[in-house]
């Protein structure tokens, strides 16, 4: 039985893909180092899947006017190896997301660190995220948890 | 000379054909007695040198089911009537298996494709190639992660009950099925053989002498179905072939773009 | 002298079957005690934990990798950027002419991740992220687990058995794995030409930068075929640091054989297991296919 025929039908995805913002898990190529942000928002929604896990949040601005964004991080299994899981980030949640904005200017960015009233926060950067130290990588959040384990 | 041939080969054929629907509908524990077709006595079970445990490595491949070989004509009467609403609603482009997931156990055990199973000093691991995944089953004695994410296949601990492996599963998703919308254990049947996240899995791998493995299975699933459910005794044979021969990766179809560079 | 030579054969062969009764029903002594201390779970590095059934250094274990990150898996061995781009560089340069055009000009999105395919080896021991790699060593085969983009494995085969006569070509290919000494060395070959190499193809004059780190060459992406044959070398070097290396050869698309640096994992703490990833969610493609149809 060859590949195809095990794999029977085809899930359209292009209804799908077109509602979703743009999802790449290449730093450089989509976000903005130069466009850091940080947001304190209202959980809406939280896609929990493989390859991105997707935080949907609703961001007040000075005026209380409500702005929807949407932040991508890192699979679930791994967002749960770091301790951020279910039962803090959640619909009705309020969050603090630091990260960088998509290139394309749109309500998309990147997680880099995700704090809690509670004050504890996680970091969560991509590779690349971080302007290089000297001719050295720097792949960490300053303060606060790094490391890919809680 | 060329009507005896003929003669010969059709009642070869009807032979052939009367064997395997004769096979395929006899309660699959029946199947045992066929070791007795074979001369050769069956060899004593092999066990793990740093332990002494029966050693389950190998491919296994067992008989495809059919529904009703399978034990779904029990499980049907068992879905609560909200879960059955949902199943009649569902058909072959839902079922997870077509879309690139996987079938999830016991549904997998059900079919002829073989699994390999590797047994090491604090695991044993089930290897799949339809579609390519694996199950990672410690032995070690611990308790069900507490805080893992709910997944396809679930969270697995496995302890020796004398010479069974006890494999408790939980943490499921809830997006497996337990059988096909083709699979029509009755007249009536229809629709997709869903699960929920609050699904249980108990199952029991028994190795019967060195080429044979048996398998059984209790589900649990508060959420869809009255009771529990136990899968007849399912047997799979050792097959012959050191490891499974192709990777089996599922690609969903549409992801096939590629830019101008690479075509 | 016949009734000598009848009682000498007698007494032999009744010898022979005790000793092979004897054989088959006494397993080899487990060492038990080691087996368990053999399994270092802590973070304390120790003397090498051995498999029991045969005394090779036990590679089982749950291993990040060493460059990730300030936090405590960063080591201070890992390459500079400088370093980063001078191994993209050689490597370019051992490409056929011909190869080295068309790597250069693949785009980002022929990446084989966004086609659900892996990274394969040795490009995923490489990869600075959140994902782990899991091995699980046996008598008779090492597996190999991945977790991006899939739940991906490798079944390295150990007891001698040579490679299948005929290989279904894969992204994982056929692994065989022999001992030498304290390393592991695996011949992987029946590659289906669809994993990419570690490290990015050097930027067409005037490319800027992308990629990890600024200065590293844009575009491109060191493509293989279905002649890739690979020799990999695993090695711990303590109980909590394995070390890895491969050599590369690729006829029809480099002009010579290619070694990757030597990487570093480190153990990662008790209890630490690979996730269940299945790719049900590509990066859209889908999206992609429908901005080319619209230029």
């Amino acid at each position: 039985m060859t590949h195809k025929a095990f794999c029977g039908l085809v899930v359209s995805l292009g209804l799908v893909a077109a509602a979703l913002p743009r999802a790449h898990h290449s730093f450089a190529v989509n976000f903005d180092r130069d466009k850091p942000i940080v947001v304190t928002a209202v959980v809406t929604g939280v896609k929990w899947e493989n390859p991105h896990t997707l935080i949907y949040v609703d961001v007040k601005d000075k005026d209380g006017k409500v702005e929807k964004w949407t932040f991508e991080s890192f699979p679930p299994g791994v967002l749960y190896r770091k301790g951020l899981r279910q039962d803090r980030l959640k619909p009705g949640g309020e969050v603090t997301l630091k990260g960088f904005q998509a290139r394309d200017g749109s309500n998309f960015a990147n997680v880099s660190v995700a704090s809690f009233p509670d004050g504890k926060s996680f970091c969560v950067q991509f590779p690349g995220a971080s302007a290089p130290v000297g001719d050295n990588a720097y792949d960490g959040c300053t303060g606060g948890d790094t490391g890919q384990y809680r | 000379m060329g009507k005896a041939f003929g003669a010969a080969l059709l009642g070869a054929s009807v032979a052939v054909l009367a064997f395997f629907t004769f096979a395929s509908s006899v309660p699959a524990a029946a199947q045992q007695s066929g070791g007795a077709r074979t001369a050769t006595p069956a060899k004593a079970v092999p066990r793990a040198s740093w332990d002494g445990k029966p050693d389950l490595t190998g491919v296994w491949q067992g008989a495809s089911l059919n529904a009703r070989a399978y034990g779904l004509a029990e499980l049907e009467r068992l879905y609560q009537p909200s879960a059955k609403e949902k199943m009649k609603a569902l058909t072959e482009k839902d079922d997870p298996i077509r879309q690139c997931s996987v079938y999830g156990y016991p549904r997998r055990i059900a079919k002829s494709f073989p699994i390999q199973l590797v047994q090491a000093a604090e695991v044993v691991v089930v290897l799949d190639n339809r579609p390519h995944i694996y199950r990672y089953i410690p032995t070690d004695g611990r308790k069900h992660t507490e805080d893992v994410f709910p997944t396809y296949q679930g969270d697995s601990v496995g302890r020796w009950d004398g010479d069974t492996l006890v494999v408790d599963v939980t943490t499921f998703n809830g997006k497996i099925w337990l059988g096909g919308v083709e699979d029509h254990p009755t007249p009536d049947s229809s629709g997709g053989w869903i699960t929920s996240d609050a699904l249980h899995l108990v199952e029991r791998w028994h190795l019967l002498d060195a080429d044979t493995l048996e398998y059984q299975a209790t589900v649990e699933d508060p959420r869809v179905l009255t009771g529990p459910w136990t899968t007849p005794k399912i047997v799979l044979k050792r097959a012959p072939i050191r490891k499974l021969e192709e990777e089996g990766h599922c690609i969903p179809a549409d992801i096939d773009w590629v830019s101008p560079a690479a075509r | 002298m016949k009734r000598s030579l009848i009682a000498s054969i007698v007494a032999g062969v009744t010898v022979m079957v005790w000793l092979v009764i004897f054989a088959a029903t006494t397993s080899v002594p487990a060492a038990a005690p080691q087996s368990a201390a053999g399994q270092a779970k802590t973070a304390a590095s120790g003397p090498l934990p051995k498999t029991p059934w045969d005394g090779k250094p036990d590679l089982t274990g749950t291993w990040g990798p060493a460059t990730a990150g300030p936090g405590p898996n960063h080591d201070a061995r890992s390459p500079t950027n400088t370093e980063r781009r001078d191994r993209g560089l050689a490597l370019d340069a051992l490409y056929q002419p011909w190869a080295r055009e068309k790597s250069r000009a693949l785009a980002y999105l022929d990446d084989p991740r966004y086609h659900c395919g892996p990274y394969g080896f040795p490009k995923y021991i490489n990869i600075p992220d959140y994902f782990l790699l899991q091995i699980v060593q046996a008598p008779k085969e090492t597996l190999v687990f991945t977790e991006y983009i899939y739940s991906g494995y490798r079944t390295i085969t150990t007891d001698g058995s040579p490679h299948p006569k005929k290989i279904v070509p894969s992204f994982f290919g056929d692994s065989v794995g022999h001992w030498e000494g304290e390393t592991l060395v695996v011949d992987v070959t029946g590659f289906n030409g669809k994993i990419w190499l570690p490290g990015v193809a050097a930027p067409p004059p005037g490319g800027r930068g992308r990629g990890q780190n600024a200065g590293e060459p844009e575009g491109g992406g060191f493509m293989t075929s279905d002649a890739l044959h690979e020799v990999e070398r695993w090695r711990l070097l303590d109980a909590d640091t394995l070390e890895y290396e491969a050599t590369v050869e690729d006829p029809k698309v480099l002009t010579g054989p290619w070694t990757t640096p030597k990487s570093l994992l480190k153990r990662a703490p008790a209890g630490v297991v690979i996730n269940e990833a299945l790719c049900l969610d590509p990066e859209d493609l889908a999206h992609m296919k429908a901005t080319e149809k619209k230029k």
